[in-house]
């Protein structure tokens, strides 16, 4: 261990931590006081040094920040926000290892056995890290491929929210309650995701159900009608009626209509909200579900016993047992 | 046409005592501005879908209400002495659908006037820029392309006439002229049109309302079309003073897709 540190001190400007190696390699404990003696620290050597680190940390850390966010948003507004933040990070994580590096060469570091011992590390900590590096890979992929950017909505599993930001590590989200979510890598990768605000425009497919009593035809050309004063609907791709099929309670009809993306969500909830009111206005019933229960004959009536309670409280007299059958309720609405 | 709106109205009446509300009519739109304080209230009103202004008394009674909500309102540097409205074309491209489609045959030429919509640009003199830009009538979305990368236009249907008379001239309509030629070797069959209005320019004679000529030579499916704005007023108006700019104004020739329609995507999926 000692002999490793000792490598690394270069002529006459040793860091702290090798004035106390060296004392107590020589086996002489009493020399540790001496070796940090005020003086010792504060030799002017040694000032200038930690004032040209001081310098270099001062300025080089703010630099580069600096120049990462001026390249971000330079490369976001002539491109797209995902190159943005691409770019900025092209530039942010070569200059903190250039500052780190001429910080620790200031230091009295020499850096190729910190890079040999860097190298060891690294090996070391590859075996230990399989699924950050898993996930930085991912994250290339991710970044050149582009499934999505930054400020696309997208849906992972369950979550459904806009890209804040796709990382090296992960991905951001944030929800539409404003959630933040963080998404490793690797597993976008592997899952599927659906990327709801590629395209500029969306179908809204709207479920409509009308009684079996209602004319089909007339029923098409009232959605129509709603579709076509709505000027949310985009008049191309047309909007269209398809018979969905005979369902328990109604005739199912799936009512197609396009929007742009931005007008998608405002425009499924007027729809509805206009197509059962011109359905009440047009006498068009929307059933909800209907059961019929039949005694045993489909043409005879049910038997009803009605109970009454008397003005003093007391019920009326029970049936006759032998008119009272055993199923007396009619569910039909 | 003592209803033409593209003019200046003072705030004042002569006596220059009182500022008064004030309502003009664009078409079916109605915009009523009051000053109040130091600032301006704006309102705009059209009548709902399937309403007409003046179609039934129980309509106009409504519209002339003062309404109680829905004013926008601006702080004024200063006296304002009139309202200025200025006319412009939609703000996107109008895809035209003719009542009943025509063929273009090869190597043949045709005009067609169409009634364009306008909007209304309301400013205060003195003072140049426009507080508010409002379209006269509210026309439907389109798509115009492609679904993954096509644009964003209005739609119109329209009877794309072949000649226009002195009835069809309306204060809040501009007469937009397209001038086609067919060189592509093959009939064109003319059910869409999308017209660039935003690039065209409008021109004023007497109380007629006209936009710069365009000119479309069609050269195929797979070349587009190439359509060039003339900056000038269409022959049948001639004469005409320039009233207001382009939005966005193009270079002379641009290569654009004009006649080519959407495919159909409309086929119904589950996903």
């Amino acid at each position: 261990m000692n002999s490793l540190f000792l490598h690394l001190a270069s002529d006459g400007l040793a860091p702290l931590s090798l004035l106390v190696l060296q004392a107590t390699a020589a086996g002489d404990p009493a020399a540790l006081p001496s070796a940090l003696s005020l003086g010792s620290l504060l030799s002017p050597e040694r000032i200038t040094v930690l004032i040209r680190t001081a310098l270099v940390l001062g300025l080089g850390v703010p630099l580069v920040y600096g120049a990462s966010r001026w390249l971000n948003a330079l490369v976001a507004k002539r491109y797209n926000p995902q190159r943005g933040l691409v770019a900025g990070k092209l530039l942010l994580y070569p200059g903190v290892i250039l500052v780190v590096v001429t910080t620790l060469s200031e230091l009295g570091f020499s850096l190729a056995p910190l890079l040999g011992a860097a190298g060891i590390v690294g090996i070391a900590l590859g075996f230990a890290s399989q699924t950050s590096v898993s996930n930085i890979i991912s994250g290339f992929f991710l970044i050149g491929e582009q499934p999505f950017v930054v400020d696309d909505v997208i849906q992972v599993g369950d979550t459904v929210g806009r890209v804040l930001s796709v990382d090296m590590l992960s991905v951001k989200l944030r929800t539409f309650d404003n959630r933040f979510v963080r998404i490793p890598n690797e597993n976008m990768i592997k899952s599927q995701v659906i990327n709801i605000t590629r395209f500029p425009i969306r179908r809204a497919d709207l479920l409509v159900g009308v009684a079996y009593k209602e004319n089909v035809e007339r029923v098409r050309l009232v959605l129509l009608e709603v579709a076509r004063v709505n000027p949310l609907v985009l008049m191309e791709p047309e909007p269209t009626v398809f018979f969905d099929g005979f369902g328990d309670s109604a005739i199912n009809l799936r009512f197609t209509v396009w929007a742009t993306k931005e007008n998608f969500v405002k425009l499924k909830n007027i729809l509805q909200e206009e197509i059962k009111a011109r359905f009440d206005a047009e006498g068009i019933e929307i059933p909800f579900p209907h059961r019929s229960l039949y005694a045993g004959s489909a043409t005879d009536p049910f038997p009803v016993r009605i109970i009454a309670a008397d003005v003093d409280g007391s019920e009326a007299p029970p049936m006759p047992p032998e008119s009272a059958p055993g199923t007396k309720e009619n569910t039909q609405s | 046409m003592s209803n033409f709106p593209w003019i200046r109205h003072p705030f004042r009446d002569p006596s220059g005592l009182e500022a008064e509300p004030l309502q003009v009519d664009v078409g079916p739109l109605r915009i009523r501005t009051r000053l109040r304080s130091s600032e301006l209230h704006v309102h705009q009103s059209r009548p709902s879908a399937g309403q007409k202004p003046g179609a039934s008394p129980e309509v106009a009674g409504r519209l002339d209400e003062e309404p109680t909500v829905g004013w926008s309102r601006w702080a004024l540097p200063g006296e304002v002495t009139h309202l200025r409205l200025d006319p412009a074309l939609p703000d996107r491209p109008v895809v035209v659908t003719p009542h009943e489609p025509f063929r273009l045959l090869d190597g043949a030429e045709a005009r067609i006037f169409v009634r364009v919509p306008l909007w209304a640009r309301v400013a205060v003199e003195p003072g140049s820029s426009h507080l508010l830009d409002t379209p006269s009538v509210i026309m439907s979305d389109t798509w115009w392309g492609d679904p993954m990368d096509g644009e964003l236009c209005y739609w119109l249907a329209t009877s794309a006439r072949r000649a226009v008379e002195a009835h069809h001239f309306e204060p809040q309509l501009a007469i937009t002229v397209l001038h086609m030629d067919n060189d592509s070797g093959q009939d064109l069959l003319v059910d869409r049109l999308a017209l660039r209005v935003n690039h065209l320019s409008l021109f004023r004679r007497g109380y007629e309302i006209w936009s710069e000529e365009t000119r479309v030579r069609y050269q195929g499916d797979d070349e587009g079309s190439l359509v060039e704005m003339t900056g000038r007023p269409p022959k049948e108006a001639t004469g005409a003073e320039k009233l207001a700019p382009a939005r966005t104004p193009a270079p002379r020739g641009i290569r654009a897709r004009t006649f080519a329609r959407l495919k159909a995507i409309s086929s119904v999926g589950t996903g």
